[in-house]
């Protein structure tokens, strides 16, 4: 009897030992690529472990960890760079003030040292890739500084240790230290009229003690880099300071010192801020939500929690991505369709056949109006409305370039003035049949093939020409009493025998370069911040015109036929009768 | 049982002992020192004793103990096993990721950084040392969940880190025996606390595998930093959850046995109330019988025993009535015949000169003996009355004085016979006092000729002493004294301190013990003292008035000499007990 109870108490046993804890059967549940309760805000970067000089090293090793101790940034003084200097050198040394040089530099001498010389000098060699200013602006340098001059670093002995005495006065660093230490981020500031935001690409060394959000936050607070702050403005009260940041219940909570609680009283100018944080946080953590906090405080006057999907109407780009685009096709302006339905006329002047213009530039917002070239001198503009007519904005004398919309219904263009053999132009601008003159000081002195405002509404690329061939510049448009255009900057430098077919805008970052050179096109996709370059589609046509939107580029080649890019191959999807194609607004 | 409040009153102390504190702040530290030692003492000593008298609490006690034992056993080794569970899967998944990882970055490693054909252009992603390459890919890998540190001895700016790590978290010992193994194949451990640039994250416990790779650029030492911080926040919760867990078992555990213990406690409990009743002479006192089990089986017999007891207290207490009633019937019998017997006995004593000498003696003796004998007919009709209850007593105040007096008086002549003084110590004022005179007389005269008998001829002392409530009168003899134990014997019936010692003075053997029936009467004391060697003291304390009761004597019970004598000597008196209730008689003699 007890034995078969002492059994029956066995089998029950087993059978509990033999059910798993651990689940073996389920539902599949999607899976977050980092998960596990990890801090969403912190990515993974490399830096270099600076350390003080060996002793005994050699001359090389002192300016290679000299090197090296410079592309540290564990700490922003560079302590232990210092280290490698001598006492003098180090009073000197200030690289905080200058411009960091982004060189392919070596350090190899010719010789090695004497055992008994009391000085010695390593030469550096390699060439100057750019400059990166204390703003954080990354300035390409020219391509023919092929062989700079560069100063060598001499060295001293002191107490038989090999010393640096005279440094280069600005951090140099390779281009390895660059892709390591700094990261590309997109600063967003709104435009004068608090309508739009524009991006402001930097480089933002990182920190590691603060943290790469809380950097980006502090460095948007800094404000707009310099050409561009003209042109916008920072929205957040002088002085604000982030005081933390973090994640709480799956979204960001920053927490900002009492000043930014002034905009409680300013919806408008609040919005804008608001709109600035959800842009610009999209580097860290485009999904989460924000929350903004003021010394640890709900904001006054209500929570403020928001999401960037709440300001898409303050996108730079204003067009969504790949949207349909427009040509002209036999004369008549028509908007691409898809599955190869037969393209629609546009409504009003545009659309019907056998009016005569070109270089069509069009704007759905806040109107629906194309602007063009007629035979007759003149910007004509006529709405996209049944059985309008075309009307004349700008009446210039010269010739004019063809027309350019921005985002606020104003449609731009450059007047050749003076004598035919003079450099010399006059920036229009129409505003509701009006043409304004619009002073551009750099622009005086230049002819102007062609004068696109990018969709942001505040840069502009100007294809312009100083006497030393054509060139592309940045200019930023100042909307301030009678506008001004300032800031100009050169994209592409002027080259011998080249010239620049077009120009057109693909997003607020990015602008669409044809060039021409020995009767070979190429087209060019260009960076306004400098740096990297995205691919660039070969063209194996001859092309009249280009134009782009987010993510797509369109073209219409010698023979007439649309082209579209779609990333690796240039698709055709109408044979021929395309004159010219465009997008709206850029 | 007293219910188990030790708890409830063991706080008092400590907060009357605040309060005085902070009553008397000049009290100097020692002082309140010895104050709080005192009550804690005196705290200790009443939880020592609700601890002997409650079965309960001890039953409760023990359990908590023995429960608390092993729950803390328990939740040791249990909190041990999921320790090293936990932390040895994790050490060995990270270990083996570690391995993993440098053996996928070695390849980069292959080729010298100086091999490496220069890529140039402006390019953001132009990465091309090897160590860069493998720091990137590490860097990936690890994201936030560890860090990694890759260090170069023989080359420069070749040391690079990913995140926010401070290299100094890589222990020196670690990098120590890293270098020297010398080997790709073996990875070294230990744990280290991980410390962040510029304490931007607090210091984490946690772990460091080291490895070696070489390359032609030297031998790079690769240090993975796992953090263990989540496994030791969980293994605190589980810890928390532990010991909360474990004190609410041993609570439980606790309450389960106060409960049982209950069930069992009260019936004996109620058994012990009425057997306390049932002492006190309440033989009426039953127990209610419930159920059949043990404690029911208790209460039927203590029933039973307690219904028998009652029988047979009943059956002695008629006895004794009988008895008693015999001896009055007797004693009254007796006095008829005996009257008779006297009257005769005194015409022969009267007429004894005219006969001859043997005559004459035979009468005298005849008288002698017959007074006696009256008077030990009238002790023995004294007593009963006393048996029977009828004594009453005829108050009235007077003074004290005047009966001492007057009782001294009466001792004159056997005094002088016995060629005793008596040395008298009376107050100046007068000591009034509501009493039977006579009968306190009486009781004076039975301790005056007590002493006189056994004084031995050497001086009586008669002290009277009194005070708000209480009048007191000591006689002092200073002839052989009492043996130990002899002081409540002294007031039975008949008891003779020395049974071949004959009686001198004629006492009936009665004397002391209606003296102190008197005493108790007037709700007061009467007490003796005595010391081989040192003699006798009698004290008799009375109350002012009558029916009051008697808390203390104006006068001490050992003589004040004798007591200093023992104090020089460090020894205590050791207290004689109230002889109260009572009866008994010291014979006299």
């Amino acid at each position: 009897m007890s034995t078969r109870r002492y059994l029956a108490g066995l089998v029950a046993l087993g059978a509990l030992s033999a059910c798993t804890i651990v689940p073996s059967s389920g539902n599949p549940t999607t899976v977050e690529k980092e998960d596990g309760g990890s801090d969403p805000l912190s990515q993974p970067y490399v830096r270099v472990i600076a350390t003080e000089p060996k002793p005994d090293a050699t001359p090389v090793e002192i300016v290679q960890g000299f090197q090296a101790a410079m592309a540290g940034f564990d700490d922003t003084s560079r302590a232990i760079a210092r280290t490698y200097l001598t006492p003098e050198a180090r009073a000197k040394w200030n690289p905080a003030k200058a411009n960091t040089i982004i060189c392919d530099c070596k350090f190899t001498p010719a010789e090695v040292p004497d055992p008994d010389a009391k000085e010695y000098a390593v030469p550096i060699t390699g060439k100057q890739i750019a400059t990166i200013d204390p703003e954080g602006r990354y300035l390409a340098s020219p391509a023919d500084t092929e062989n700079n001059a560069w100063d060598p670093i001499s060295l001293v002995k002191l107490d038989g240790q090999w010393r640096i005495s005279a440094a280069p006065a600005a951090l140099l660093l390779r281009p390895d230290d660059l892709s390591r230490a700094y990261r590309t981020v997109t600063l967003y500031y709104p435009d004068l009229a608090g309508q739009g935001l524009v991006s402001d690409r930097v480089r933002l060394p990182i920190d590691p003690v603060r943290g790469f959000p809380e950097s980006l936050i502090e460095r948007l607070l800094l404000g707009p880099s310099k050409p561009l702050s003209d042109g916008v403005r920072n929205t957040f009260p002088p002085g604000t300071e982030l005081r933390d940041i973090r994640v709480e219940d799956n979204a960001v909570v920053m927490d900002f010192s009492a000043q930014l609680g002034e905009l409680a009283s300013a919806p408008e100018r609040l919005r804008a801020v608001k709109a600035q944080l959800a842009w610009t946080f999209t580097a860290v953590a485009p999904q989460m939500p924000i929350v903004v906090t003021v010394n640890g405080e709900p904001f006054p006057g209500g929570a403020v929690r928001f999401q960037r999907g709440d300001f898409g109407e303050f996108d730079p780009s204003v067009l969504a991505k790949e949207p349909p685009g427009y040509y002209v096709l036999d004369g008549t302006l028509v908007k691409e369709t898809k599955n190869n339905e037969p393209p629609a006329p546009v409504l009003g002047a545009a659309g019907e056949p056998n009016q005569a213009f070109h270089h069509p530039a069009m704007a759905e917002l806040p109107y629906g109006r194309v602007a063009a070239l007629r035979p007759e001198p003149g910007i004509w503009v006529a709405d996209l409305a049944e059985g309008s007519q075309w009307q004349r904005w700008i009446s210039g004398e010269g010739k004019l370039t063809p027309p350019s919309w921005d985002r606020y219904g104003e449609v731009w263009s450059v007047e050749k003035v003076g004598p035919e053999d003079a450099l010399g132009s006059r920036v229009w601008r129409g505003v509701n049949g009006q043409a304004i003159p619009v002073t551009a000081p750099g622009l005086e002195t230049a002819n102007v093939k062609a004068f696109r405002v990018a969709r942001d509404g505040v840069r502009a690329a100007v294809i312009s020409d100083h006497g030393a061939g054509e060139q592309v510049d940045i200019g930023i448009i100042v909307r301030m009493g009678d506008y001004r255009v300032g800031g100009l900057e050169t994209l592409i430098p002027p080259e011998e025998g080249r010239t620049i077919l077009d120009i057109a805008w693909q997003d607020d970052g990015t602008v669409l370069v044809l060039t021409e050179k020995a009767k070979q096109q190429s087209l060019l996709v260009y960076s306004i911040s400098g740096g990297d370059a995205p691919d660039t589609p070969t063209v194996d046509n001859r092309i009249n015109s280009i134009t782009a939107a987010p993510g797509t580029i369109l073209a219409a080649d010698e023979n007439g036929a649309l082209r579209r890019w779609d990333g690796t191959k240039w698709n055709a999807p109408v044979k021929s009768g395309v004159t010219y194609v465009l997008y709206p607004l850029g | 049982m007293p219910p188990p409040s030790a708890s409830a009153s063991g706080r008092k102390p400590s907060g009357s002992a605040l309060k005085a504190r902070g009553k008397r702040p000049r009290r100097t530290l020692r002082q309140i020192a010895r104050g709080v030692r005192r009550r804690a003492r005196r705290l200790a000593g009443r939880l020592r004793g609700a601890y002997r008298r409650s079965l309960q609490l001890r039953v409760v006690t023990s359990t908590l103990v023995v429960s608390m034992v092993v729950v803390a056993v328990l939740g040791v080794f249990l909190f041990q096993s999921i320790t090293d569970a936990m932390i040895a899967g994790r050490t060995r998944a990270a270990t083996a990721e570690a391995k993993a990882n440098v053996s996928s970055v070695a390849g980069y490693f292959t080729v010298s950084q100086n091999d490496v054909p220069p890529k140039g252009g402006d390019q953001d992603t132009a990465v091309s040392t090897p160590v860069e390459l493998a720091a990137r890919a590490l860097a990936e890998r690890a994201g936030s969940r560890y860090d990694v540190i890759i260090l170069n001895k023989s080359r420069v700016g070749q040391d690079r880190a990913t995140g926010n790590i401070d290299v100094a978290s890589v222990p020196e010992r670690l990098r120590r025996d890293l270098q020297k193994s010398g080997s790709t194949t073996l990875s070294w451990r230990q744990p280290a606390t991980l410390r962040y640039l510029d304490h931007a994250e607090p210091n984490q416990i946690g772990f460091v595998v080291g490895s070696l790779v070489f390359s032609p650029d030297g031998t790079y030492e690769i240090y993975h930093l796992f953090p263990l911080q989540e496994e030791e926040e969980t293994l605190s919760s589980v810890l928390q959850l532990l010991i909360i867990v474990g004190a609410g078992l041993v609570l439980l555990l606790a309450a389960i046995a106060s409960l049982v213990t209950r069930q069992v406690v009260t019936p004996v409990r109620l058994a012990r109330q009425a057997a306390e009743r049932l002492a006190s002479g309440r033989l009426e006192e039953r127990l209610k019988v419930r159920g059949e089990d043990d404690l029911a089986r208790l209460a039927t017999s203590f029933n039973e025993m307690a219904s028998n007891l009652a029988l047979k207290i009943h059956q002695l207490e008629e006895l004794s009535q009988v008895q008693r009633q015999f001896v009055s019937d007797v004693s009254h019998e007796l006095r008829t015949p005996l009257t008779t017997v006297r009257m005769a006995a005194d015409l022969l004593y009267e007429a004894r000169e005219d006969f001859d000498p043997m005559a004459a003696r035979s009468a005298e003796l005849m008288q002698a003996q017959l007074e006696r004998f009256e008077s030990m007919l009238a002790d023995l009709l004294e007593i009963s009355r006393y048996d029977a209850g009828a004594a009453t007593l005829d108050l009235e105040p007077v003074d004290m004085r005047d009966v001492v007096l007057r009782a001294v008086g009466d001792s004159e002549a056997l005094a002088e016979r016995h060629a005793t003084r008596f040395e008298l110590r009376l107050p100046n004022e007068p000591c009034m006092a509501e009493c039977d005179s006579r009968r306190v007389e009486r009781i004076l005269r039975n301790l005056l000729f007590n002493a006189i008998e056994h004084g031995e001829g050497k001086d009586i002392v008669v002290a009277l002493g009194a005070d708000r409530d209480a009048v007191a009168v000591a006689v002092r003899d200073h002839g052989v004294g009492l043996r130990h134990g002899e002081e409540n014997m002294v007031f039975d019936r008949f008891w003779r301190a020395d049974p071949s010692r004959a009686r001198t003075i004629g006492g009936t053997g009665l004397g002391l013990a209606i003296s102190r029936e008197d005493a108790i009467l007037h709700g007061g004391w009467l007490q003796a003292w005595g010391s081989p060697g040192e003699g006798t003291q009698f004290r008799l304390s009375l109350p002012r008035l009558a029916g009051s009761e008697l808390k203390g004597s104006p006068l001490p019970l050992v003589p004040p000499e004798v007591e200093m004598r023992r104090t020089w000597r460090g020894q205590a008196t050791p207290v004689l007990s109230a002889a109260a209730g009572e009866s008994g008689v010291f014979d006299v003699d």
